[in-house]
């Protein structure tokens, strides 16, 4: 079972220590954020840096695997509920699914950058600026497709909105 | 603040505020972030004037609550839509049948009331998913099975309400057919239940399905005569094992006995689990073929065939996979129980099925249940396997259409007969249509045998965000709808938008059944406020036509 855990915020001081990702969010100087998770679509392969990065960050926060099935479900349903945000990497078709789970949780959708997955990218700045809530700049809606080459790196964040009601939907 | 039709302003402010008395101000929804959410995901109307968006939502946590929201309704005429938890993608997601209409939203009403291992039955409220059920079994280490749709996050009853099909043993793929007894809120506030539940404290509520006098269960699916707060289903015992069969047979028309010799051993209950086909020499696996990839992509030969813009020629395809030695079709089947049931089952199926000249028949290995963890991992779809996934969002090559994103599918789901003729005749139509307006997918269909006596064509069609293109989608469904009607092919199911289409198909008699329809609803639901237009059935419609009855 995943626990809550408070990754940023009080424990941001810590952040070089846990992971590049989160070092860069210390370092960008944004607004400290908690994030109770980190969730990685595991049926996309991902590129080799990011994968890197991942493995690192493993180490400093949750991470729930994202396999669509009902083991990952299951994690993913008690993720949801005990978090007021998690980022995640995935690609379109797993972002749709995880979305409309989580709004059951009273979460939304909150900060979503893409990047093609053949491309080199900075996806330690790319996770930073999710994290931090800095602007990110795309189109609002998305493909949710596993075959469009687009990996996507987003937040979600429970909502303080009637939707959820005060203990959560579920 | 978006109104329902013919409700004013201080008469829905009114029944607002009296919804939120019975359910808590927390479960009424009204903001537009809120209401957002019950957008349909998929709308072939998306952001069109006709798009159809709720009013309000509200979220009843009892079966009481909604006895007691349907009476305000009533009382301020507001029309309610009820919903399970909403993810009826495809067929019309979280979204009213009428613009306006205020969603009762069942999600929170997730109690699985009963299950019974020695029976082998579950009784479930509207918010209880295929992964919940599937969760709350494995919790306990109940000797059950469930039988599932592709996604599994959708509501037992509610996708069992709207016809849903799953992909294991016959007697369980069609949901409504499993279910046993209902508990539905009439239109009036009133509460009744169906078959052997209409005797107070009966034992056996989820045990016989006729009960006493008119079986009218049947009223409640696809239909607005109230909401359904408990629904009964029968469930199966784990199979000890699966295996997988396959034949092939080498010509194109061998589709014919094919689907005759199968259906033959389906009708004698020989073949229970599904059975998938699939064309090696297409390259093709047919619907609800997920749970492994694709067969070994077609021999570079036949590709300039098979891409061919003016259509397959399948007298050419014919005799170029003929000389690689690629047969044209292959059956796939799922079998289950004790091994040697499978291996019986098996003898009878190559019995039967090689008589036709060149068939090929091998059973796989037998498969002790559970499979292992790290073998499930692998498995494209858990279905056949009783356990609920998404992976079949990850399924389909739709990246974008004329240009635009695709960001969902609407279902066009024609019902044919269950011969390789009709299959033929389906196949060459449907290619037409796709060849004609450049959809994507592959250069023929199949149909699926998921239905037990008939073939089920589900054809899944780009929604994007562009109005012209969903325009055009519409009138490509109106098309497809055209040419199948014509040959006495009809919708089983369909999208909101669509609903007045379909029903407007099934007019023997000068719309007898509509008229009978409405009827009814006049009678349950005189003031029209129960899923208004939901299968295109309405109140006081009925009037002018009580002639025709």
């Amino acid at each position: 079972m995943i626990t809550r855990r408070v990754m940023l915020g009080s424990a941001l001081v810590a952040a070089a220590a846990v992971g590049p990702a989160w070092a860069a969010l210390a370092r960008s100087g944004l607004p400290p954020r908690t994030i109770n998770a980190l969730l990685i679509d595991r049926t996309i392969p991902l590129p080799r840096t990011l994968a890197a990065l991942i493995e690192t960050d493993r180490q400093g926060m949750p991470v729930v695997d994202l396999t669509l099935d009902a083991g990952a479900h299951s994690a993913l349903q008690q993720t949801l509920r005990a978090s007021g945000a998690v980022v995640g990497i995935s690609c379109g078709a797993t972002l749709f699914c995880v979305e409309r789970m989580a709004w059951d949780y009273g979460h939304r959708l909150t900060a979503r950058t893409q990047r093609s997955s053949a491309a080199s990218g900075d996806w330690d700045g790319d996770l930073a600026a999710i994290a931090g809530g800095g602007t990110v700049s795309q189109p609002p809606a998305y493909a949710p497709s596993r075959s469009d080459g687009l990996i996507h790196v987003w937040m979600i964040e429970r909502k303080r909105s009637a939707r959820s009601g005060s203990a959560g939907w579920l | 603040m978006k109104l329902p039709p013919n409700v004013s302003h201080a008469d829905f402010a009114a029944a607002l505020a009296q919804f939120a008395a019975v359910v808590g101000h927390d479960w009424l929804f009204t903001s537009d972030e809120d209401l957002e959410l019950y957008r349909d995901s998929y709308s072939v109307n998306w952001g069109e004037a006709d798009e159809r968006t709720a009013s309000a939502a509200i979220a009843p946590d009892s079966a009481e609550h909604v006895v007691e929201l349907v009476k305000i309704a009533n009382r301020y005429r507001i029309p309610i839509y009820p919903i399970s938890t909403g993810k009826n993608l495809g067929y019309g997601g979280a979204a009213p049948a009428l613009a306006g209409s205020v969603v009762l939203d069942l999600k929170r009403m997730n109690r699985i009331v009963e299950i019974d291992e020695r029976n082998g039955y579950v009784v479930v409220e509207p918010g209880v998913s295929y992964f919940d059920l599937y969760q709350y079994i494995q919790d306990r280490g109940l000797k059950l099975w469930i039988d599932c749709p592709s996604p599994g996050w959708g509501s037992v009853l509610g996708n069992a309400l709207d016809g849903g099909v799953g992909v294991t043993l016959a007697a369980y793929r069609s949901h409504f057919d499993a279910h046993c007894g209902i508990e539905v809120v009439l239109p009036n506030g009133r509460m009744m239940r169906t078959g052997m539940g209409a005797m107070p404290g009966a034992k056996t509520w989820q045990q016989f399905k006729p009960g006493f006098g008119p079986r009218i269960d049947g009223l409640f699916k696809q239909s607005n005569y109230g909401v359904v707060t408990k629904m009964g289903f029968w469930l199966m015992p784990p199979p000890e094992n699966i295996a997988r069969g396959v034949v092939t047979v080498p010509q194109y028309r061998d589709i014919i006995p094919l689907v005759d010799t199968i259906g033959r051993l389906e009708q004698s209950k020989i073949v229970q689990g599904l059975w998938t086909l699939s064309s090696p020499t297409l390259g093709t696996r047919g619907d609800a073929a997920h749970d492994a990839g694709p067969p070994a992509p077609a021999d570079p030969a036949l590709f300039a065939i098979l891409s061919d813009p003016a259509g397959v020629d399948m007298a050419k395809l014919q005799m170029a996979a003929s000389a690689t030695g690629t047969p044209f079709w292959s059956a796939e089947f799922t079998l289950y129980g004790p091994k040697r049931l499978i291996e019986a089952q098996w003898a009878c199926i190559a019995e039967a099925l090689e008589h036709i000249p060149g068939a090929q028949c091998k059973l796989g290995p037998v498969r002790p249940l559970p499979l292992p963890a790290d073998e499930l991992a692998k498995l494209f779809d858990t279905g056949p396997l009783g356990i609920p996934s998404l992976r079949t969002f990850g399924l389909g090559p739709m990246v974008s259409y004329d240009g635009e994103d695709v960001v969902g599918h609407v279902f066009f789901s024609p019902v044919i007969p269950r011969t390789g003729e009709a299959a033929i005749e389906a196949m060459d139509v449907f290619a037409a249509i796709t060849r004609k307006y450049r959809l994507p997918g592959p250069p023929l269909q199949f149909p699926s045998a998921i239905f037990e006596r008939a073939f089920l064509f589900a054809i899944g069609l780009p929604v994007t965000r562009s109005a012209t293109v969903n325009a055009k989608i519409r009138a490509i469904i109106r098309e497809l709808v055209d040419v199948s009607t014509a040959r006495g092919w009809g919708e089983y199911r369909t999208a909101p938008a669509f609903f007045d289409l379909i029903m407007e198909t099934y007019s023997y008699n000068d719309h007898a059944l509509r008229d009978f329809l409405e009827t009814i609803k006049d009678a349950v639901d005189p003031n029209g406020i129960m899923s208004p237009g939901r299968y295109a059935i309405r109140s006081g419609q009925a009037a002018t036509k009580t002639d025709h009855l």
